[in-house]
């Protein structure tokens, strides 16, 4: 697998971590996609650009798994990140600190990070283009008319 | 009796537009109800405005707070940067009036920033809306775990419940853009609240997501159409 680099599509998505589930939205497809466990884990350190090895990497000092046994695994949810264009390809600095996971949990079990999406949730966010968007007012002003 | 809650938290400099906007209402039978929500500097409303004090607890809990202690069958919302149309009141009450089976008459709003304002729209605000105190009943309150979004999620749960809604063409309410709104540069975060509450609803069989609606979601939420059009305010 080549070891492509990947960050966040921001700012196209928003997220929110909550106790146990991170929820991402891409503000263009209006889609809800919720992540647990690992998935919350590897989403966040992609907030700044990551490769799958490096994602491994981090993922075995939290999880019961070596950075081996995490890649292959890593794999079909980038893809899935990748299609719902959640994030993007970018080109990789040159020398990076390794990425590390808050806290000091350690031995949780691995479980492989999926991906749930909710699309029947479109349609707020299709009607409802961001109100503060700029200074100009929401959506962008077509132009002041004296009254 | 129509009950208006008004929530503050540090009313500031806009409080008493918003107080003029109400005693501009032509509509007589009506209680205010102004909840400070732990402000530093309490606001002294005028006599006319009953003031309840309770300890910092977030817009949502105000609102709450207000519903329960008013006693009108109608209930209306403004927030204290906000104003409201002239007849706002008689034109929603008249419509629910007319129409029994209503829960909510809803008018139109308009967005005032320094002296420019919008084009007439619809959006899930509760300021341009008058509630029957039995969507309440059916529905629950504003929910205090929310700390943003919570009037977006309250028309969602109205919509999940084929509570009737009234459009009405007229504008009821004028959104003030500020420098300290609560909700600037909020909205995207307040989506994904409001968006999370609906799919707790439905992992917890609340909501069956496959069910058929009473009404079409995007016309219950809003209508955007005028809200990019914009010319100088007159208050005249």
């Amino acid at each position: 697998m080549p070891d492509d680099c990947y960050r966040i599509n921001t700012p196209s998505v928003v997220y929110e971590r909550f106790d146990n589930e991170l929820v991402a939205i891409h503000m263009g497809t209006g889609v809800y996609h919720s992540m647990v466990g690992v998935a919350t884990d590897a989403f966040v350190l992609l907030s700044e650009e990551a490769t799958a090895s490096e994602l491994a990497d981090a993922l075995a000092i939290k999880y019961a798994a070596t950075s081996g046994e995490i890649l292959p695994q890593l794999a079909p949810f980038l893809e899935q990140l990748q299609n719902e264009q959640l994030i993007v390809p970018v080109e990789a600095r040159g020398s990076r600190n390794p990425l590390r996971i808050p806290g000091d949990e350690r031995g949780i079990t691995f479980v492989a990070p999926n991906l749930e999406a909710f699309r029947d949730l479109e349609g707020l966010l299709l009607l409802d283009p961001i109100h503060e968007v700029d200074e100009e007012g929401w959506p962008p002003s077509a132009g002041v008319a004296k009254a | 009796m129509i009950s208006i809650v008004i929530p503050a938290y540090n009313a500031g400099e806009f409080l008493d537009a918003a107080l003029e906007s109400i005693q501009a209402q032509e509509f007589a039978d009506r209680e205010v109800l102004l909840v400070d929500d732990g402000s530093p500097v309490p606001p002294e409303p005028p006599a006319w405005v009953r003031c309840i004090r309770q300890p910092h607890q977030g817009a949502p809990a105000a609102y709450n707070r207000g519903i329960r202690e008013s006693r009108g069958e109608f209930l209306a919302f403004l927030n204290v940067d906000d104003l409201w149309a002239p007849g706002h009141l008689t034109r929603l009450h008249t419509t629910l009036l007319a129409n029994p089976e209503a829960g909510i008459a809803q008018g139109r709003m308009r967005q005032l920033s320094g002296d420019r304002i919008s084009g007439a729209y619809r959006m899930p605000y509760i300021q341009s809306c008058m509630f029957r105190r039995k969507v309440f009943e059916i529905c629950g309150g504003l929910d205090e775990t929310m700390p943003l979004g919570e009037d977006y999620d309250l028309m969602y749960r109205c919509w999940e419940k084929d509570i009737l809604k009234i459009n009405v063409d007229e504008v009821s309410f004028i959104y003030r853009r500020h420098a300290s709104n609560i909700s600037r540069g909020n909205n995207q975060r307040s989506h994904i609240f409001v968006m999370k509450r609906r799919v707790d609803r439905i992992r917890s069989g609340q909501v069956d997501p496959a069910e058929l609606r009473r009404f079409p979601f995007e016309d219950y939420m809003g209508d955007p159409e005028g809200a990019s059009q914009w010319t100088l305010w007159s208050a005249s």
